[in-house]
């Protein structure tokens, strides 16, 4: 196991009334992609925006290491990055959902101005941009304008600009929100490139299943609280104990045949397009109520399956309860 | 280098942006061309003005509308005076002159001539008014001249009279006196004059006749006897003949007597007669002559007063003719123009555009300055590349010098071209005192780029800003010389223009561009531009310190209005649907009954849109999303997503062919 190089210690954070995070507590490491999930509204962009020293917590302290320093001793120690801003602020790189560079300078300029705010010697700053226009396969493009590339093209730029200094940390927000499938899939290999290099990465992405795949350990942000700090699968057999009943049938009036199951085995529902899901701790029991309702309501059964529900159910499971229905138990089938 | 990097890109953004290159680099260029096309010309108004005369001819009339004809306006003649005085307001002409019916010079003659002009053209009234009254007055002076040359010549032509009268008057005086005095002689002569005869007795006349009639018969006697005696005593001797003889003749002496004596009688008969008479005369001649010296006497007090009067006359002539010699003024010129008054311009300019240039240039100053830094501010603000400005290890206040530094670059290129251009069109020595004049168009500039980057910090948006750019802009231009003279307000606000940036700006530089004053004469209004910009800079900074705070609060990544809106995860839960993106809007809604629907797209709110609008900040398809129908909303998302896929689809080609 690596060290840690963030460490954030019993942080709240409140705007006016509404209280955010509430005391939260974790650790990042070195070189391990961290990624952070959590419901709409339940503050992961203020936690990342807290851990880059960018907004300032109510209570507790984010701490970072500086292992570049030289001094080893100094490199050991952590430092908090409210206290230490501009030295923080060289470490860690930061992409987010919206791109957030001028559209109106071209990709190479683009990269050379941001690379001059850190100081970059020339020579370094171009050797830095040759690097990451070839990484991030915008080498041919490096004299457009920003503002004529395509969406899977400005996210890498983004992501470029964040990168420019060579961070030791990279902070993502949402990097593939509104990308289709086939960028999606480059901006999360480019994400495992970095990582190979030794950068350590913070993201945080409501493609749950993609995270799986590509995170070390991840961060459950719930009622304002983080519940879980663990790998993909640790978090996945935990929450599995729920699976899911996938039911597709004609005419479809979902509406009814749910107002003639029992709540008892059902913990929550939801309509997909033309299939009925439910999440149930028994669906054996469900199958068993299903059937006499689905002929006495004279719905043909087109399709019915069980599953093991996905991280991404998982976190909607998570974002709808709010009395703890969180779905437990569940076994993945098809 | 960082310093440069971001000078540089300003720079970039600012050309490569088409709205802002084009003002940046045509703007002014643009403002000094239509000024200089405006106002480079001598300072004469092309004035239009309309009038009405109740004749149909009148040459007075004509006369007024010839001279100002004349003088390249342009007239135009109306067929009334509602008509005239309409033409103002329709703004065909500038001023409506209603002329008398009869127009004519003379004493009870209708000679008033009416003006009509519209004041609410403030700035052009007074030299409206100043430029039709002065052709009026040159024409109105022309007949007070003819009027008063003809007055001076009969004054003239008087006291020649009064000369001549003068003379005439002495020379009767002179004849008066002589009268006088032989009046007086006659006078005297008269009254000396004698008219007693004395006691003339006749009787004694005649008794002297009888006496010598007697003595003379008595010498006869004693002659007679004598002789009688001598011839008793001689007796008969020779000398007795000669005592006959003696005795003849003494008797012949003696016997003529008697007839003599007669004849005496009858003469002093006669000449008592005719003394009589003659005594009548002479009292007849002694009365008239007692008249005639009274009568003289009348005359000569007569011609006493009338010489008196003389005098008095001549008194009066020569008085009047003093008055006359003592007009002095014998032109009529100068009796129609006593006081000759000539303007002279304390330059010797007479371009208009010259006059203006200082506050011209002050003004494109400002407005550039104000409007160029606050604009480059906004744009720094809302573009979407702030954020990670402020995760780069970069002080805030490098960001703020290389705004100014940025914009006073863009300005001070401008100003030198707009000077160049000057320099070349208007072809005066303005740059006599360079030093002095490139110090306070340092100032200023530095001073209207530091309030345009205050603006852009306070200004939240693009349009804030530039409304508040143009109202500071125009507070500053109000509270000056350029559209109402400054003296016309009141008391308070003139004391405030004293601090006026843009007018001590301009007042400075129209004293070194026209004046050629020197820095020892103008260094307090130089030093109070030093001081505005001082305080201005402290400004800036201490706005942009709230600002950041503010910025980072409007930020897309943070956002405080009770929670947190980010777009990313916040996703809008529609009962027990969760929305995600724009496909989920989709399916949500299909998956939604009306009564669900309802609940949440209504006439008090659309939930749906809302989340569209405020997390997914995709305004357009809120708008079009604002329906309260639900198929009419799946319609709308629907075709939005096919419009997506067609533009992905057309990316994924690009990409795979690259």
């Amino acid at each position: 196991m690596t060290e840690p190089i963030f460490r954030i210690r019993n942080i709240t954070k409140s705007f006016g009334d509404h209280l955010i995070l509430d005391d939260i507590s974790f650790e990042i490491r070195k070189g391990e992609i961290f990624g952070i999930i959590g419901a709409s509204g339940s503050g992961k962009t203020t936690l990342l925006n807290i851990i880059i020293g960018f907004l300032r917590p109510d209570r507790g302290d984010v701490s970072f290491r500086f292992e570049h320093l030289l001094d080893f001793q100094k490199a050991m120690t952590f430092r908090s990055v409210f206290k230490k801003q501009e030295a923080v602020k060289k470490i860690y790189g930061f992409a987010s959902q919206m791109p957030s560079f001028y559209m109106n300078l071209t990709l190479k300029e683009n990269l050379e101005y941001f690379g001059s705010l850190y100081n970059l010697s020339p020579d370094a700053l171009k050797t830095n941009i040759e690097t990451l226009l070839n990484l991030m396969d915008l080498k041919n493009y490096e004299d457009l304008a920003a503002k004529n590339l395509s969406g899977g093209m400005e996210r890498r730029l983004d992501i470029a600009c964040a990168l420019i200094h060579d961070p030791a940390v990279l902070v993502l927000d949402e990097p593939t929100a509104d990308l289709d499938p086939v960028l999606r899939e480059h901006i999360w290999t480019l994400v495992k490139k970095i990582n190979k290099k030794g950068t350590t990465i913070i993201l945080a992405s409501h493609h749950l299943t993609e995270l799986e795949d590509i995170c070390s350990r991840i961060a459950i942000l719930k009622d304002k609280k983080i519940t879980d700090v663990a790998s993909p699968d640790s978090i996945k057999n935990k929450y599995s104990k729920i699976q899911e009943v996938h039911l597709e049938c004609y005419p479809g009036n979902y509406k009814k045949i749910l107002a003639k199951l029992s709540k008892k085995y059902i913990k929550n529902y939801e309509i997909r397009g033309s299939h009925l899901v439910i999440h149930s701790n028994k669906p054996q029991k469900v199958f068993h109520e299903l059937f006499p309702i689905l002929k006495k309501k004279k719905e043909e059964v087109i399709d019915m399956k069980v599953g093991k529900a996905s991280l991404d159910d998982i976190f909607i499971a998570l974002s709808k309860d709010k009395k703890d229905e969180i779905p437990k138990d569940s076994k993945k089938k098809s | 280098m960082k310093f440069l990097k971001i000078v540089k890109k300003n720079l970039k953004l600012l050309m490569r942006a088409k709205s802002s290159a084009f003002i940046v680099i045509f703007g002014p260029l643009l403002i000094i061309l239509l000024v200089g096309l405006a106002l480079n010309k001598p300072s004469t108004y092309e004035l239009s003005l309309g009038y009405y005369s109740p004749d149909a001819s009148n040459s007075l009339t004509d006369s007024f509308i010839e001279e100002v004809r004349n003088n390249n306006y342009s007239v135009v003649k109306h067929d009334s005076n509602e008509s005239c005085i309409q033409g103002i307001k329709q703004g065909a002409s500038h001023t409506c002159i209603i002329f008398p019916k009869n127009f004519e010079m003379g004493n009870d003659a209708a000679n008033k001539i009416e003006f009509y002009v519209d004041y609410s053209r403030t700035n052009l009234v007074y030299q409206i008014i100043d430029s039709i009254s002065k052709e009026f007055k040159v024409r109105t002076a022309e007949l007070s001249r003819d009027l008063t040359q003809t007055l001076l010549t009969k004054i003239q032509e008087t006291k020649q009279d009064v000369d001549e009268d003068i003379l005439s008057i002495i020379t009767m005086k002179s004849t008066i006196d002589e009268i006088i005095t032989n009046i007086g002689e006659t006078k005297s002569t008269s009254e000396g004059l004698d008219f007693s005869i004395g006691t003339i007795s006749i009787s004694a006349v005649k008794s002297a006749g009888s006496s010598i009639y007697s003595d003379a018969k008595s010498l006869k006697n004693k002659g007679m006897a004598a002789i009688d005696e001598a011839e008793d005593l001689l007796g008969s001797n020779t000398s007795m003949g000669d005592l006959a003889e003696i005795e003849d003749d003494i008797l012949d002496i003696f016997n003529v007597t008697p007839k003599t004596y007669e004849k005496f009688q009858n003469l002093t008969e006669n000449v008592s007669d005719e003394i009589a008479r003659a005594k009548s005369n002479l009292k007849s001649a002694e009365t008239k002559n007692k008249e005639i010296v009274s009568k003289l006497g009348d005359t000569q007090s007569s011609l006493d007063s009338l010489k008196a009067d003389a005098d008095e006359v001549k008194a009066n002539l020569e008085g009047t003719n003093t008055n006359l010699e003592n007009i002095g003024i014998t032109s009529a010129e100068s009796i129609v123009s006593p006081i000759k008054t000539e303007i002279k311009p304390i330059v010797a300019e007479s371009n208009q555009l010259i006059f203006m240039f200082p506050f011209l240039l002050v003004l494109v100053i400002m407005f550039i300055g104000i409007m160029l830094s606050s604009a480059l501010i906004i744009m720094e603000k809302n573009s979407k590349s702030a954020f990670r400005n402020f995760t780069t290890p970069t002080k805030d206040w490098y960001f703020v010098i290389t705004t100014y530094v940025t914009s006073f670059i863009i300005l001070f290129l401008q100003v030198v071209v707009i000077l160049g251009l000057s320099y070349y069109f208007l072809k005066t020595e303005m740059f006599t005192n360079l030093a002095l004049t490139t110090v306070i168009i340092l100032l200023s500039m530095s001073i209207f780029v530091l309030i345009g980057m205050a603006i852009g910090y306070v200004a939240g948006t693009q349009e804030a800003s530039t409304m508040l750019s143009i109202a500071i802009g125009s507070v500053f231009l109000l509270l000056s010389n350029l559209i109402l003279p400054i003296e016309t307000m009141s008391e308070l606000i003139k004391n405030l223009t004293r601090f006026n940036p843009y007018v001590v700006s301009s007042e400075l530089l129209k004293k070194t561009l026209l004046f050629k004053v020197v820095g020892v004469e103008i260094w307090k209004e130089v030093f109070l531009l030093a001081v505005f910009m001082t305080v201005m800079i402290i400004v800036v900074f201490l706005v942009n310190k709230l600002s950041r705070i503010r910025l980072l609060e409007r930020s897309p990544h943070i956002q405080r209005r009770g929670y947190i809106y980010v777009p990313e995860d916040a996703y809008l839960k529609l009962e027990n649907h969760i929305i995600k993106n724009k496909k989920d809007i989709l399916r949500v809604l299909k998956s939604l009954d009306d009564k669900e629907f309802e609940k949440h797209v209504n006439k008090k709110k659309n939930e749906i849109a809302d989340w569209a609008s405020k997390i997914l900040k995709e305004r357009r398809l809120a708008w079009k999303l604002r329906h309260k129908d639900k198929g009419k909303m799946i319609e709308v998302i629907k075709k939005h997503l096919e419009k997506i896929a067609k533009k992905e689809e057309k990316e994924r080609k690009k990409l795979e062919g690259d």
